[in-house]
């Protein structure tokens, strides 16, 4: 498995099924502010979350069939990122120049993750099949899976690098996925998979209180 | 960072005056800076943090300050002479982008069928004719004209879909007037503007008004009307990416649709312009 899942490489970006097929959402990764789409073809894409016209979110974007419209002005966009469409001038074919900005974006233990475009990290493989439990956002700045899980339990986590690790709960089947999204002065997202849905409601649970002890006030 | 030269030689809305109880402070925020303004008597006095006071005028409807002791002078509007109209405001609405931004959103249309679906425009009638676009050197402001643009219902007085012809001015970096074509009285324009109260660089707060010839809509309902375009507006606004507003033309990119958006930003970097706008460093 590979090790490097900083920013210079892979993250994690959130769970599969955030982005539904004919969706866009919205994904931030420390400052980068990323739109994340599932067209019919079921592959997700990840984009710069701004309109290379006037600068408006993708993540409100409009999906039909594997083509990415922005709401603003309806600028519409090909599976690649390119400009396929500007509804102002029907007529006109769109110059090549006019791209959204791509980032590389895989799907693996059921997560989905990205990397920029210039990485040439190879990306993450995750073996055996998870299943997405649940996303917590957390109000606190994190650095990496070793500070969530506390010095004491980081070794508990067969690591996936800095970001994401298989860890075994008390009281769950399984074991589970847990990946960390930071977002810089915004906290942080914790995304979990489990094996089978014989886990979900525990490791929801375990979720819930693994944020309410990284969000306790620390004495100065 | 303190505003430009041209930024801080203006007169800004802060209000209707109806907005200033007598004898509340009010504490406000205008180009970066804290101001108070108080209700005395007739008058709206406005302060700066430091106690010093500045000039006040009333006009169109609105209170207007300035933070120059020799600020250029307030644009006319003829038409709030013109017997007939009915001025109608519809608030202040604070958006969290630069003010500039909230102009250019103003002056396009090709935005119409998207953002104002089933009002302002459909998507089976997305096109934007060509337009023209120039400046009035003497008085240093811009106009585009002969907009035409599909609306399925373009006014609260409208009853069905039917080509609208737009006339826009931009006379101040932060107002923007909207002439459109009175469906009730033939060769009039109706008036609908933005006076915009620009906060911080990335923030601002929209006065906005309708002027218009009309006997049959109440003023409730003018008021939904123009806040309800508003609101929908307001996503947008608050979702463009970054919230000051790029100059540098390699940084977005422009069709021929956006002829005026070109026009103004060009105007406001003729004019030195900085503050309220986004450098190219700071593109990500």
């Amino acid at each position: 498995m590979d090790s490097v899942v900083s920013f210079a490489g892979w993250m994690p970006a959130g769970l599969q099924n955030a982005a539904e097929t004919g969706t866009s959402v919205r994904a931030v990764i420390f400052e980068d502010d990323i739109a994340i789409w599932r067209g019919q073809d079921g592959l997700a894409r990840a984009w710069q979350n701004r309109c290379p016209h006037r600068g408006m979110r993708l993540s409100y974007g409009i999906v039909r069939e594997n083509r990415l419209t922005c709401l603003y002005h309806g600028w519409t966009y090909d599976g690649t990122g390119g400009c396929a469409h500007i509804p102002a001038h029907p007529d006109l074919v769109p110059p090549k120049s006019i791209r959204a900005k791509a980032y590389g974006c895989v799907e693996t233990g059921g997560m989905i993750w990205v990397a920029r475009s210039e990485s040439s990290e190879p990306p993450p493989q995750i073996s055996g099949t998870w299943m997405p439990c649940r996303t917590m956002q957390v109000n606190r700045s994190l650095t990496g899976l070793a500070e969530v899980l506390g010095t004491g339990k980081a070794n508990l986590a067969l690591a996936m690098g800095a970001w994401a690790g298989q860890l075994r709960v008390a009281g769950l089947q399984g074991a589970v996925l847990l990946a960390v999204q930071p977002m810089g002065a915004r906290g942080a997202m914790l995304h979990a998979c489990v094996t089978g849905p014989e886990d979900l409601t525990r490791a929801s649970d375990w979720i819930e209180s693994l944020r309410g002890h990284l969000e306790r006030p620390i004495a100065a | 960072m303190s505003p430009d030269d041209f930024t801080a030689s203006h007169w800004y809305a802060i209000g209707r005056f109806a907005d200033f109880p007598e004898g509340l402070s009010r504490p406000l925020r205008l180009l970066s800076q804290d101001i108070v303004a108080v209700r005395q008597g007739k008058d709206v006095k406005v302060t700066r943090a430091d106690g010093r006071p500045c000039m006040v005028q009333a006009r169109y409807g609105h209170v207007w300050t300035t933070l120059m002791d020799k600020p250029r002078a307030l644009y006319d509007m003829p038409e709030f002479l013109e017997e007939g109209r009915r001025l109608v405001t519809a608030g202040a609405i604070g958006v969290l982008c630069s003010g500039l931004r909230a102009v250019e959103n103003f002056l396009d249309m090709a935005h119409f069928p998207f953002v104002h679906t089933g009002i302002l425009g459909i998507e089976e009638h997305p096109e934007v004719e060509k337009y023209d676009v120039s400046m009035d050197a003497e008085r240093d402001e811009i106009w585009a004209t002969k907009c035409c643009f599909f609306q399925p219902m373009a006014a609260a007085t409208a009853t069905g879909g039917q080509i609208t012809e737009y006339k826009y001015r931009v006379p101040h970096p932060y107002s923007t007037i909207l002439y459109k074509t009175c469906p009730i009285r033939e060769g009039a324009w109706d008036l609908i503007g933005l006076f915009i109260q620009p906060t911080e660089e990335d923030a601002c707060i929209a006065h906005s008004f309708v002027l218009v010839f009309d006997e049959s809509n109440s003023d409730t309902s003018l008021l939904h009307f123009q806040q309800n375009i508003f609101l929908q507006d307001r996503m947008i606004l608050e979702n463009q990416v970054p919230r000051k507003l790029p100059i540098d033309p390699r940084w977005e990119m422009p069709t021929r649709a956006d002829a005026s958006s070109i026009a103004y930003r060009r105007w406001l970097k003729a004019n030195g312009v900085v503050w309220g706008t986004a450098k190219l460093a700071e593109a990500a």
